[in-house]
């Protein structure tokens, strides 16, 4: 436990899993709390700008911070990282960005929605509903360009994988696996079920953003029919 | 016709590859680059380009291309000699590890031979495929071209850059020679036991046989590791490069260039730096063993593998490094606030009449930027007086586009008057804002800066897609940074209301400019202070301190055609 009104449910922990990296764990669950330090943290290394740092990736619960040892002192990095952690009390985290994705849970995009409307018991258009009455937060970015881990899928929807993972699941497909909810934003192999797809390009390295989605971003999933996903992924609004 | 490298038979995966994009981890991107960073260092050095000149990477079996022009090439790692066949016919030897001229419409025929996986093909000037999230690597773990160009395929044309940009060539001899080969052919890793793991004492006794499942993705090891190493599933964590993942199969996966960013196996120990050359070079096969070291001694390895590599074939001398220092002015500040920032910078972008400035004002900001040495750039605005520029403007495009003809030409008439010239565009406040993002308004932009001289530039918040828009309809681009604004992790500006945007404390500042004009990871050519800041005297003076003495010069020198 830390003091009262500490940022943090947890003291930071730090240790070197490298000579080149050293890991901030700052819980041992997934928690809103969690994702909050996590946020927070990576916000504040990355406005410490440190030379030599080359990477910061933030996960569920900890931050690795990369960096070269022969440009940043591996004891000078640890006492910045010290720094910007402790710098986090006096840091207004800003409002979350509320990002709408559009998704068409029609059949045609959503191989798997009837599996797992039977698996719960309940309709498609239940599934559907749960689905876009939740109110997600993207934990963080990871596993391939542009993937967002989002935390805040009802209970009612949390569905094992597929026995037998697809090889190839179609770019923009929105799926759950276990706990978890997400859009593709590539064609990759993949277990999760797909219960719909977006048009939104989730993740194009010539753009800025290159990600749609960024973390500590909430998301909401808004339901479109095949007319409109069509205009959308032709580019109009 | 460009120079080019056309694959004939490109093999198993062969693809391009320069020292990768460190630095998007956060947004799921791998670093990638030559999973054998040293043979493609030496093959750059060995040509005369800079360490990050892009290659072409040839894994495990051969390699067939042809040269449309005379090049200078170099093979380096897992390969004894290239076959060279002129277009007469003829055959010859194409050793490794020296440099060599190969003449235009011949054919390079590339054996990779044991030990080793990867060779590497390295050619002067560089292979210049366009330039995605700071690197020309593939990254062979996200299909469909969404990186970069995919694994190579036969006819595919690589461009080869200007060879003007190659310094002096390096040669070695043949004690060097054997001594990278036999560096490279080492199958012991140094690792550091990872600090979750409670003392694994044996995984100094291991043998490990390397598993033909292998990429650049992650090199698998078919030998079970006692089971005491086996832990269960964690929570998703953030991947390194070098990582020993175990899954529950038990049998290891050391995690490449083109690894997930994230994961959830527990990780037993990862390989040093020093080491992570050699995860290239494993074969299937291959016996691999660790010998765990500690935190200093890595350190040390790699401190010392560098003054080997550069001892044995010295890098080639950086370029003298320069960036550009833009500010606003003649926007009706008193003169002597607008000369103290043109003592500091290098361009100045002058108020036309737009948003603040008249003929005077523009007249006696264009001497005092001749004065101070200082390029002249047009500052043209929506034409909103009242709002400082800063509101956006609902007017016709045409009217939009004729009040900036008319704002850039004055200036230039005005400059011409002075004996000097306006050298490039650059938009003010909420047009350039908008124009970033807004096609039409980018379009627009082009057009009114086509009007008046096609040959002038235009400025742009770097990474924006009007910079690609302006780009791609033949106008010149400078891309610039800000040092006084905090960035998004994913390099976008943060929005102005959030309450940390702006940066207030100049040793800040400075890093960020250091950052900016050292990293590149922008790109941007040109920092801009907001000259309306109160510290703006102060930020560039710390900025310019902290680039000399990082030995980088502030100068527009580069940005001249």
């Amino acid at each position: 436990m830390t003091t009262p009104g500490s940022p943090f449910d947890q003291v930071p922990a730090l240790a070197w899993t490298s000579e080149r990296t050293l890991r901030i764990t700052l819980g041992d669950q997934i928690s809103p709390a969690t994702s909050d330090a996590v946020a927070a943290v990576d916000d504040a290394l990355r406005a410490a700008v440190l030379p030599g740092v080359s990477d910061i990736t933030p996960a569920y619960a900890s931050v690795f911070v990369e960096f070269d040892p022969l440009t940043l002192d591996p004891a000078v990095a640890e006492s910045a990282v010290l720094t910007a952690i402790k710098s986090v009390a006096q840091r207004s985290a800003g409002e979350p960005r509320l990002i709408e994705v559009p998704v068409c849970y029609a059949d045609e995009f959503a191989p798997d929605l009837s599996d797992v409307a039977a698996l719960h018991g309940i309709s498609a258009e239940a599934v559907i509903k749960l689905h876009t009455s939740g109110s997600y937060r993207v934990a963080f970015l990871g596993f391939t360009p542009g993937f967002a881990y989002l935390s805040g899928l009802s209970k009612g929807l949390h569905t094992p994988r597929l026995v037998r993972p697809r090889t190839t699941v179609p770019a923009g497909s929105v799926a759950i696996g276990g706990a978890q909810t997400g859009v593709y934003p590539h064609p990759t192999p993949g277990g999760w079920r797909i219960v719909g797809r977006t048009p939104i390009v989730m993740f194009d390295a010539a753009r800025r953003p290159a990600a749609h989605l960024s973390i500590g971003d909430r998301v909401q999933f808004v339901p479109i029919d095949r007319a409109r996903f069509d205009l959308i992924a032709r580019g109009g609004k | 016709m460009k120079a080019a490298i056309r694959m004939i038979d490109p093999g198993l995966q062969s693809s391009v590859q320069d020292l990768g994009r460190p630095g998007w981890a956060h947004l799921g991107v791998p670093s990638s680059g030559a999973a054998d960073p040293i043979s493609l260092r030496v093959g750059n050095r060995l040509v005369g380009n800079p360490d990050s000149a892009a290659a072409i990477e040839v894994p495990l079996r051969s390699c067939l291309m042809s040269f449309t022009h005379a090049a200078t090439i170099a093979i380096t790692g897992a390969v004894e000699q290239g076959v060279l066949t002129l277009a007469s016919g003829q055959r010859q030897d194409a050793p490794a590890w020296r440099r060599l001229d190969v003449p235009a419409r011949s054919t390079l025929r590339i054996d990779i031979a044991a030990p080793g996986a990867r060779a590497y093909l390295c050619v002067a000037g560089g292979i210049d495929l366009p330039v995605v999230l700071g690197s020309r690597s593939a990254c062979l773990s996200t299909p469909l071209d969404a990186l970069a160009a995919g694994p190579l395929r036969a006819g595919s044309k690589l461009p080869i850059g200007s060879v003007s940009l190659a310094g002096p060539c390096r040669t070695l001899d043949a004690h060097a020679i054997h001594s990278l080969r036999e560096h490279l052919a080492r199958r012991t890793l140094r690792v550091i036991t990872h600090p979750d793991v409670a003392a694994i004492g044996d995984l100094d006794k291991l043998s490990l046989r390397v598993s033909s499942q292998s990429n650049r993705m992650g090199v698998r090891l078919e030998t079970p590791v006692p089971s005491a190493a086996v832990g269960s599933n964690m929570i998703t964590q953030p991947t390194a490069c070098g990582a020993i993942q175990v899954p529950g199969d038990a049998r290891p996966i050391i995690l490449g260039v083109d690894r997930p960013t994230t994961g959830g196996y527990p990780v037993i120990a990862t390989v040093v730096f020093a080491d992570l050359p050699l995860l290239g070079q494993l074969r299937p096969g291959d016996i691999v063993r660790f010998q765990v070291i500690g935190v200093p001694e890595a350190l040390m390895l790699h401190r010392e593998q560098q003054q080997w590599l550069n001892t044995l074939c010295p890098p080639r001398p950086e370029l003298p490094r320069t960036i550009d220092l833009n500010c606003d002015l003649g926007e009706g500040m008193p003169m002597e606030h607008d000369e103290a920032l043109m003592r500091l910078v290098t361009s100045v972008n002058i108020a036309c009449g737009g948003h603040a400035g008249d003929d005077a004002t523009m007249q006696r900001s264009v001497l005092a930027a001749m004065k101070h040495g200082c390029r002249v750039g047009a500052h043209p605005s929506f034409p909103d007086r009242a709002n400082f520029g800063r509101a956006m403007l609902s007017m016709p495009i045409e009217d939009l586009e004729r009040s900036l003809v008319e704002q850039i030409t004055a200036l230039m008439r005005i400059a011409r008057g002075a004996g000097a010239r306006v050298e490039y565009v650059k938009p003010h406040g909420a047009l350039y804002n908008a124009a970033m993002i807004d096609p039409d308004l980018a379009d627009c932009l082009a057009r009114a800066v086509r009007a008046c001289d096609p040959t002038l530039p235009l400025v742009g918040l770097a990474g924006a897609a009007a910079l690609s828009r302006w780009n791609a309809a033949g106008l010149a681009v400078i891309s610039e940074a800000f040092a006084d604004r905090r960035y998004e992790p994913d390099g976008t500006l943060r929005d102005r209301r959030h309450p940390d945007a702006v940066i207030s404390d100049p040793g800040q500042a400075a890093a960020q400019a250091l950052s900016i004009a050292s990293r590149n990871s922008t790109g941007a050519q040109s920092i801009c202070v907001h000259s309306d800041s109160p510290h703006a005297e102060a930020f560039l003076r710390a900025i310019r301190e902290r680039l000399a003495a990082a030995g980088i010069e502030v100068s527009a020198a580069s940005l001249n055609p």
